[in-house]
């Protein structure tokens, strides 16, 4: 109630100006009244005292007068002694007070020398021997001095207690005023109490006699009087404690009792003396008590009904504050404070409905970001502690002094180092977006790569203040992006290579031709004969090299058949045991029926020679080698990671030995062309390039695990093909074979076109020669006989070996074409595979394969 | 909330004073019953008992009112009626004749029961310690009277007097007291005392019929027998053409001359007391009293005795029986 409040300031100006000044004034005039009063009833009482005191005055000197009467009547000195002492004892016994009480307790005549010559008492036995000798006394010594009535003082009689005055008269001569007798009376002032206490002082007060020292002595309650009760009255009228303790209003009058003084005292008690005061204070106290009592309960009321609706609002606005939105100030009044409830209620109404709109906006932003498939959180530039975060960020539930250090790396301090570059800092320096890389190491060794995208978010001072950081998990797409170049790197080189062989393969074909040629037509005891032979054999190899090569770049033409591998591999594993070596154990698990793969078998028996020589070489000290097929769907997770592979069914060929295996370093160069690891001279390093072409070649893959000191195993995946197997073919023909057919031979170049000639002519054909395309067709449009077979150069200027296929086709539909080239070309090969009815005989020429192959095209059945 | 409570409290102080006033003008002594007990084993007394009940009442305590009186007067039931009393908490006892308020002042001996007498000597018989300061349970009204002046006086009666004859039963210290004094007084004035010792009523019927022949005059002193008996004296002493003189109470057919307190103004007086003890005055704190007297004369007692009285002298009566 006492706390700062409306209510507060507008009860203490109620109090301060109305209910404090009215008591106030009410207490002023009463208080004035009081003290007016007060003095108006002293005033009165002490008037009422002196006409009392008057009363008593007469009353007091009522016995002088009787005595002074008597001496008056009787002249005491004629009388003779019996006469004195009857008269005198007629006189004390009619001393009575209206209640019988005597009045004398004692009476003596004195003569003129103050002794005795008759004393009577109430009590006691006079004789003549009791007469005393009062000369010294008082009333015989003050009535000579003074001459006058003499009143002693008051006493009290040591025995009863009883107040007592002795009053003396001189008794004169009439003729010479001589001193000739002196009465003295000895008188109880009791008697005087009636007559007090007959006194009316108002209603219940009293008055009384005390002498000068404040002994009572006259007292309508005798018992005080013999008690020696002592009161002092005060000289001005007083309110003060009476004599009979109350408090009373107290007056007094100085009287003259005779020669001495007493004082007249009245007590009135307060009560009754200020009755009318007090009965007016109580109803001014009365009046006022109702008057504030009134007057708060007014001001309580009428403040309530201002307050209360003003602490209403005010709890409603704390509550509101607090978050309880529900509420609403209630209005029932049709005045200011009502407008403020609606004004109020409507304002809460339209918080409300903006601060869901904020929510909402928040809501729609946060499913934002936690749609984000990536971390996505937002950095505190300064302190690098945490300020938003998606769920993909992973940091659960993250106190507001976490730092991104600390989530991300569990470490004590920002990223720094190549590894771990911080983009925070980046950011703060530039003040433009970055990209860095993190390179994590998880605890299985395997290393994860992150693109941490940062964003700066400028403050108002211009400064970074946060930076968004958004980071993508590029661990697969390096991989990827590691493999396509691998790739890249290898169709670049084969394409190199590609061109190189090709016209290699054609000066190739002149010295294997016409070495084999000389070779036919010499002796062997001639002594040119090995030069020659060296000579051929030379050819050859430079022969098998560039088809190497060409194999590597994939630019060989493949003759695809339907194959199954598991037979493929067991025919090769015979002639394989030869080759590698009896150091060597050989395994091999082919029982798993496999599904069919679409490819050349020659490639393939090229492939595992390869792959088995290189084995070979890895485990100089004797090992191991397995061989294994198995079919296998490769699903679109491990196409993800794996570069140029489509998901779907393959059959799986490895080859894993036990050698040395190799490094991560060697690992990433296998296939790359001419890269070995075997000392100079040891090895072309185009061994496993050659197996990397065919497999791509045939839309395999291969991949390659190894580790250091455990050995490495090849994975071939060729895709599956749901078609039947061809019979392989395995005819035997002769070296030379021969024929009488018609041959048209087309080749730009004429060291070819002689070659092919000097080969076929000796073996009956009938060969045509054509330098160009054009030329070709020029001469078949003179011949108007059939043509067998069209032998061409695939790459010519002008009109290449396809396009005169196409148009001879026309015109000689019986034709069947042999292509000869140093490479496939998409001209006619749809990636490799011939289009049905066309033929294709690599160059280098060799002779005894050329007329071997025109043999078996001849004898072929038209399809 | 804090105004109901403010207003509830104004309203029961308000009402609280309302009722204090109201108490202390209604509680007043009238709603109190007194026990008052009187023990007046003297049958010739009786008239102070009523002076004292009539006292009492004039001051407000009326019987059957507020006051419930218990009385005692056979002299044999003092002992218990006293301590039948003090069992029962009375608020004041009333005693006369000095044995019984002797006895009273040993029954209330450290109690809280106050007591008023009316004796003839109270200093003298112990009861208090002076009349102003009576210091102790009691207070009263002393009642010796002057036997000496009453000597005084019937000699002033019937001059020439020489011989007094005193009937007296010592069954009261006033006896002993009141003759000591009349002895003395006697010697002063020239006059013989007779004494008769009586102890019982039948002592006193033989006294009285072998009264000494050559006495004067008959005094009656203080005593609770000759008290008893005053009448029966003084017809004795009239039909032997004896003056009475009595120093113990008014002049009652055959007692020529008294001078003593009236019974009735000493109940009235003592009634005074009892009644400032009675509203919570300490005994101690109240001054006992000494009782007026008066000279009463018996004219028809003249008569019969053939005397012829002054008119001087019944000048100076307060009292003439005619």
């Amino acid at each position: 109630m006492f706390k700062n409040s409306i209510r507060t300031w507008l009860l203490i100006p109620l109090l301060c100006f109305f209910v404090l000044p009215l008591v106030l004034l009410a207490g002023f005039l009463s208080w004035q009244n009081y003290v007016v009063e007060k003095k108006q009833v002293k005033r009165l009482q002490q008037q009422m005292t002196s006409l009392a005191a008057d009363n008593i005055f007469f009353f007091l000197h009522e016995q002088e007068t009787i005595v002074r009467t008597l001496l008056k009547t009787n002249y005491l000195p004629d009388m003779t002694p019996d006469r004195q002492k009857l008269m005198l004892s007629k006189f004390f016994s009619s001393g009575r007070d209206s209640m019988h009480e005597s009045i004398f307790t004692e009476m003596s005549l004195l003569d003129a020398e103050g002794k005795e010559t008759i004393r009577i008492s109430q009590k006691e036995l006079i004789t003549d021997s009791d007469l005393r000798d009062r000369s010294d006394l008082p009333e015989y010594r003050n009535v000579v001095q003074r001459e006058d009535i003499f009143y002693s003082p008051v006493y009290f009689s040591s025995e009863s207690g009883e107040p007592l005055i002795k009053m003396s008269f001189p008794i004169r001569d009439l003729e010479t005023l001589a001193l000739r007798n002196i009465l003295t009376l000895e008188i109880k002032l009791q008697y005087m109490w009636q007559l007090v206490g007959r006194m009316q002082i108002g209603r219940r007060g009293i008055a009384y006699l005390t002498d000068l020292d404040g002994r009572v002595i006259v007292h309508p309650n005798r018992s005080l009087v013999l008690k020696n009760t002592y009161f002092a009255a005060p000289a001005q009228p007083s309110i003060m404690t009476g004599i009979s303790g109350e408090k009373a209003v107290v007056a007094s009058q100085k009287m003259a009792f005779g020669s001495q003084f007493i004082n007249f005292v009245t007590e009135m008690p307060a009560d009754e003396a200020l009755r009318h005061i007090n009965k007016s204070l109580f109803g001014i106290a009365c009046f006022l008590f109702f008057i504030i009592f009134g007057a708060l309960t007014l001001g309580v009321i009428v403040v309530r009904q201002i307050v209360k609706p003003i602490e209403d609002l005010a709890g409603t606005a704390r509550a509101i504050s607090k978050g309880d939105f529900s509420r609403r100030a209630a209005s029932k009044r049709l005045d200011e404070l009502e407008d403020l409830s609606l004004a109020f209620n409507t304002m809460t109404t339209k918080l409300m409905a903006t601060i869901n709109a904020v929510e909402e906006e928040k809501n729609f932003v946060r499913n934002v970001i936690e749609s984000m498939t990536q971390p996505f959180y937002v950095i505190d530039a300064e302190n690098y502690t945490i300020k938003l975060a998606n769920s993909a960020a992973s940091f659960g539930a993250f106190l507001p002094a976490d730092t991104c250090y600390k989530l991300t790396h569990h470490a004590d301090s920002p990223c720094r180092g190549a590894q771990h570059p911080c983009p925070i800092a980046e950011i703060k320096k530039t003040g433009k977006p970055v990209v860095v890389e993190h390179v994590h190491r998880q605890d299985n060794g395997r290393e994860k790569i992150f693109e941490i995208y940062g964003y700066p978010i400028f403050g108002s001072n211009g400064q970074v203040s946060q930076v968004i950081e958004y980071n993508i998990d590029v661990t697969e797409k390096k991989s990827l992006e590691a493999q396509l170049l691998q790739a890249q790197k290898l169709e670049t080189i084969g394409i190199l290579t590609g061109g190189v062989a090709h016209d290699f393969n054609n000066l190739l074909t002149t010295i294997i031709g016409y070495s084999e040629i000389i070779l036919m037509q010499v002796h062997e005891a001639n002594p040119l004969y090995q030069k020659i032979k060296a000579i051929h054999d030379a050819g050859r190899r430079a022969a098998a090299l560039t088809r190497q090569l060409l194999a590597f770049s994939r630019k060989q033409v493949m003759e695809m058949k339907v194959v199954n591998l598991n037979s493929l591999i067991a025919n090769m594993l015979k002639m394989l045991g030869r080759l590698i070596g009896e150091h060597i154990e050989m395994e091999s698990n082919l029982d798993k029926p496999v599904g069919n793969i679409l490819a050349d078998p020659g490639q393939v028996e090229q492939i595992i020679m390869n792959l088995a020589v290189n084995a070979r070489d890895a485990m100089p000290d004797g090992g191991k080698l397995f061989f294994e097929t198995y079919n296998v769907e490769l699903d679109e997770k491990y196409c993800r990671t794996h570069a140029e592979i489509v998901p779907g069914s393959y059959v799986a060929f490895s080859v894993t030995d036990t050698g040395t295996g190799m490094t991560p370093e060697v690992k990433s160069h296998i296939f790359d062309p001419f890269f070995t690891t075997k000392e100079r001279g040891k090895g072309t390093g185009l061994g496993l390039s050659t197996v990397y072409g065919i497999v791509k070649q045939m839309k395999g893959h291969i991949f390659v695990y190894s580790e250091v000191g455990c050995g490495t195993t090849f994975k071939i995946f060729f895709p599956e093909i749901n078609e039947q197997c061809e019979a392989i073919e395995v005819k035997a023909v002769d070296a030379l074979v021969g024929g009488t057919e018609k041959l048209l031979v087309v080749d730009d170049e004429s060291s070819i076109r002689d070659l092919v000639r000097d080969t076929l002519e000796p073996l009956g054909y009938d060969v045509l020669l054509a330098g160009s395309g054009e030329q070709a067709l020029e001469l078949c449009k003179t011949l108007e006989c059939k043509i067998d077979l069209l032998i061409t150069d695939v790459i010519m200027p002008g009109m290449n070996g396809k396009k005169l296929a196409e148009a001879l086709a026309g015109s000689h539909p019986e034709t069947r074409v042999l292509f000869m080239s140093g490479y496939t070309d998409n001209i006619i090969t749809h990636h490799g595979v011939l289009t049905p009815g066309c033929y294709f005989i690599n160059k280098p020429l060799v002779p005894s394969m050329l007329t071997r192959k025109i043999r078996e095209i001849l004898d072929r059945k038209p399809s | 909330m804090k105004t109901r409570i403010t207003a509830l409290l104004l309203t029961l102080t308000f009402l609280a004073g309302i009722g204090y006033v109201a108490w202390s003008r209604f509680s007043s002594f009238h709603n109190r019953n007194y026990l008052v007990g009187i023990v007046n084993p003297n049958k010739g007394s009786a008239e102070i008992v009523r002076g004292f009940m009539e006292g009492l009442s004039s001051f407000g305590f009326q019987e059957g009112d507020n006051v419930i009186y218990t009385k005692c007067e056979q002299e044999d039931q003092i002992e218990a009626a006293l301590h039948d009393m003090v069992a029962r908490k009375m608020s004041l006892i009333f005693t006369a004749t000095t044995p019984a308020t002797q006895k009273t002042m040993k029954a209330i001996a450290g109690g809280n029961i106050p007591a008023v007498f009316a004796i003839h000597d109270p200093v003298e018989s112990g009861i208090i310690k002076s009349l102003s300061e009576p210091g102790g349970d009691l207070t009263g009204v002393q009642i010796c009277g002057s036997v000496p002046k009453t000597l005084e006086w019937l000699l002033a009666l019937v001059p020439g007097i020489k011989r007094v004859y005193v009937p007296i039963c010592f069954d009261t210290k006033a006896a002993s007291q009141s003759l000591a004094s009349l002895r003395q007084a006697a010697r002063s004035l020239g006059v013989t005392i007779l004494e008769g010792e009586v102890r019982s009523e039948e002592e006193l019927d033989a006294a009285l019929a072998s009264m000494p022949e050559d006495a004067d005059a008959v005094i009656l002193l203080h005593s609770m027998l000759i008290s008893t008996h005053a009448d029966k004296i003084a017809q004795a002493a009239l039909l032997r053409k004896l003056p009475t003189a009595a120093a113990i109470e008014k002049c009652s057919e055959g007692v020529l001359v008294s001078y003593c307190p009236d019974l009735y103004r000493i109940g009235r007086q003592a009634s005074r007391l009892a009644a400032q003890v009675l509203r919570g005055a300490s005994p101690a704190d109240v001054p006992s009293e000494t009782a007026e007297f008066f000279l009463g004369i018996n004219l028809n007692t003249a008569d019969k005795l053939g005397l012829k009285i002054a008119n001087d002298i019944l000048l100076q009566a307060d009292e003439i029986i005619r």
